[in-house]
């Protein structure tokens, strides 16, 4: 018994500090909103969290290689907008799904190429993917919206499995690949090694060029897994969907530990840094606020705890290397 | 032998770099007199004096985005939130004109209103030291939020007659956008060219750390010009609404890229310490024309943010290549 308390107790202090913060934040709305603590209101933020957390991992593996990618959030309404144009032409669903998610993996290709290959900043190629894939998805539905009329994917997006909604079912699936690749492949050191010291590790005899390919090609296809889910819950696709997830799961990644420039990262606090974002969106939007207003309490949060979060994260840094 | 020949490369090979800088200078200029030529015949109502001045009084608010996003890039930064900072300041502008505040004030305002969102961005990057594409995505995206709160998702319309002037009246036949922006191109020449502060702002481009340790105050530096983008961008869209004669949540639409794009085009990189207002000019001029064309080639308007990233991308992946030619260029010399 007293050894059981011991482990509980490491693991407990092993946590990661932003499981606190997610703690207090559902106690916190729990008693200012009676909405908040219900089996419905949980499922809400399960099916609402759960893009946000699938393209946190594609982040969080991007800004560990030492990158950012600017470009998810508008690869998820890609996702969605290729979707609902070729279901209007009476493809078979599971095609149209492949479809929509090969031509994210071909722009996840694409940047990484760019990055690789081309020597640019992933920033500035990203953003430059940002505003180019966000005129196609302008292009294609003509600035309006597209709506997705097929029961299959509708039933999918509102349905439960097991008890507990179908989304999360694909974000444990998803959490766990990235969890198996990062933790028991060589791909994860790798990246690490790259995020580290990008020319020490050419110099080991990493294959830098494909690694950074294939970190671009993993946020691209999490952007486009969740893509496929955030459009069968709205059932729409529109250029406008997906714009600002790529900050939120910036966000989420720093909020959870990881420090922007690269080197280390870690899986569990990018999970509850998504959780942090989403049960705020939640809860603010319970309290009967106004939409605009959650949006602007939302931003000044994220943009004030990206900044608290990367000055203590880089001081901390500092004192360790000292 | 060898001795000779050291010489003979020594001489010839600091005069081929020149040649070389002198076409690349010389390239945007070309380009932009090909465009304007191919404009010129392609359409015959092009070339008119009244066109012309059109054309001219058109791209004076996008010349100060551009300008702003000029002097940010060349400290090695970048600027995502002029076109929200600038739409926020210009709503801020029309609501109080419509209040009925004076015109004086109104402007100052909206000019404080982006001056003091410059000067959040400067303080993040320069202070904390966070990437300046990361800190202006993030901060426009709460000034995006915050312009859908202020503007809850309204327009105004109806500006008074004397604000509007700046944008469609005429002195002597002349739009009087042009001497606004003739006024604006002459400050920020003088201050690039004759001041302190504009080759610091180079200096500061070309290498932060040095310039810190060679005593220029570099934080100080990079607040303001992040504060005179700011500025730049609230003039530009109050302009554009003296123009269009109404506000609304979507009037940032497409700046932040064309700001970035006409920048690129007048030669500025993302990499820092080249850039100047000629070039500011003349990349707002291509970008103008660029735009113009494409509508003349009957592509739909909705396809132009895709145009623009594609154009972006090619504009940078010449200047990596030229950059590494150069670079290669320089390392074999030595």
């Amino acid at each position: 018994m007293q050894q059981y308390r011991k482990k509980i107790l490491y693991w407990i202090t092993k946590l990661p500090s932003i499981f606190y913060i997610v703690v207090f934040l559902i106690i916190t709305f729990s008693i200012l909103s009676r909405h908040f603590a219900t089996l419905e209101n949980l499922f809400n933020v399960i099916r609402q969290s759960s893009v946000l957390m699938i393209v946190s991992l594609g982040m969080l593996v991007a800004i560990m290689s030492g990158g950012i990618d600017l470009s998810v959030g508008v690869i998820v309404g890609l996702a969605g907008t290729i979707i609902a144009v070729l279901l209007r032409t009476g493809l078979n669903l599971s095609l149209v799904i492949a479809i929509s998610i090969l031509a994210c993996l071909l722009i996840g290709t694409l940047s990484g190429l760019l990055i690789s290959k081309g020597r640019i900043q992933p920033a500035i190629v990203t953003f430059g993917m940002f505003f180019t894939i966000q005129g196609i998805n302008q292009g294609i539905t003509k600035g309006g919206s597209i709506t997705i009329s097929n029961k299959f994917f509708e039933h999918f997006g509102n349905s439960l499995y097991l008890g507990v909604p179908s989304f999360l079912w694909v974000v444990v699936s998803m959490i766990i690949v990235s969890a198996i690749l990062l933790r028991r492949t060589t791909f994860g050191s790798y990246v690490c090694a790259i995020g580290n010291d990008i020319e020490g590790a050419r110099s080991q005899g990493i294959s830098v060029g494909l690694y950074l390919v294939l970190v671009y090609i993993f946020s691209a296809l999490m952007a486009g897994v969740s893509g496929v889910i955030l459009a069968s819950r709205l059932i729409t696709g529109n250029a406008l969907i997906g714009i600002g997830i790529e900050f939120e799961s910036l966000a989420a990644v720093v909020v959870g530990g990881t420090l922007i420039g690269g080197g280390s990262g870690t899986l569990a606090g990018t999970i509850f840094g998504a959780l942090v974002i989403s049960i705020l969106k939640n809860g603010l939007s319970l309290l009967g606020l106004r939409s605009e207003v959650t949006s602007a309490i939302v931003g000044i949060t994220i943009i004030s705890s990206v900044v608290i979060a990367q000055v203590l994260y880089s001081r901390r840094k500092l004192s360790e290397q000292s | 032998m060898s001795k000779v020949n050291r010489v003979s490369t020594t001489l010839t090979m600091p005069r081929r770099i020149a040649f070389s800088n002198i076409v690349l200078r010389s390239s945007r200029l070309i380009v932009f007199l090909v465009l304007f030529i191919a404009m010129a015949i392609a359409s015959p109502a092009f070339f008119t004096m009244r066109n012309l001045l059109n054309i001219l009084g058109q791209s004076i608010p996008i010349f100060l985005l551009v300008a702003g996003e000029t002097l940010v890039m060349a400290t090695g930064g970048v600027d995502l939130s002029l076109g929200v900072t600038g739409a926020l300041s210009a709503s801020f502008v029309a609501a109080s004109l419509r209040h009925g505040n004076p015109i004086w004030l109104s402007i100052i305002l909206g000019l404080a209103v982006g001056s003091f969102f410059g000067v959040i961005n400067g303080l993040i990057v320069a202070k904390i030291r966070i990437n300046p594409f990361i800190t202006t995505f993030g901060t426009r995206l709460l000034i995006l939020s915050l312009l859908n709160w202020y503007m809850r998702s309204s327009a105004i319309y109806d500006l008074p007659e004397p604000f509007r002037f700046l944008g469609i009246g005429r002195i002597g036949g002349i739009p009087a956008i042009i001497f606004v922006g003739l006024f604006i191109f002459a400050i920020l020449y003088f201050l690039l060219n004759y001041t302190t502060f504009g080759r610091a702002l180079y200096a500061i481009g070309s290498n932060s750390l040095a310039s810190r340790i060679s005593g220029i105050k570099v934080e100080r530096i990079l607040i303001t010009v992040y504060a005179i983008a700011g500025i730049m961008s609230s003039a530009a869209l109050m302009l554009i609404i003296a123009r269009v004669n109404a506000a609304d949540t979507r009037l940032y639409e497409g700046h932040e890229l064309n700001a970035i794009l006409g920048a690129l085009l007048g030669g500025a990189t993302f990499a820092g310490a080249v850039g100047t207002i000629n070039g500011a000019v003349i990349g707002t001029l291509i970008f103008v024309l660029m735009r113009n064309a494409i509508n003349l080639l009957g592509v739909s308007p909705l396809w132009s943010t895709f145009v623009s990233g594609i154009v972006v991308f090619l504009v940078v992946l010449m200047d990596e290549g030229v950059r590494r030619r150069v670079v290669i260029r320089r390392s074999s010399k030595h």
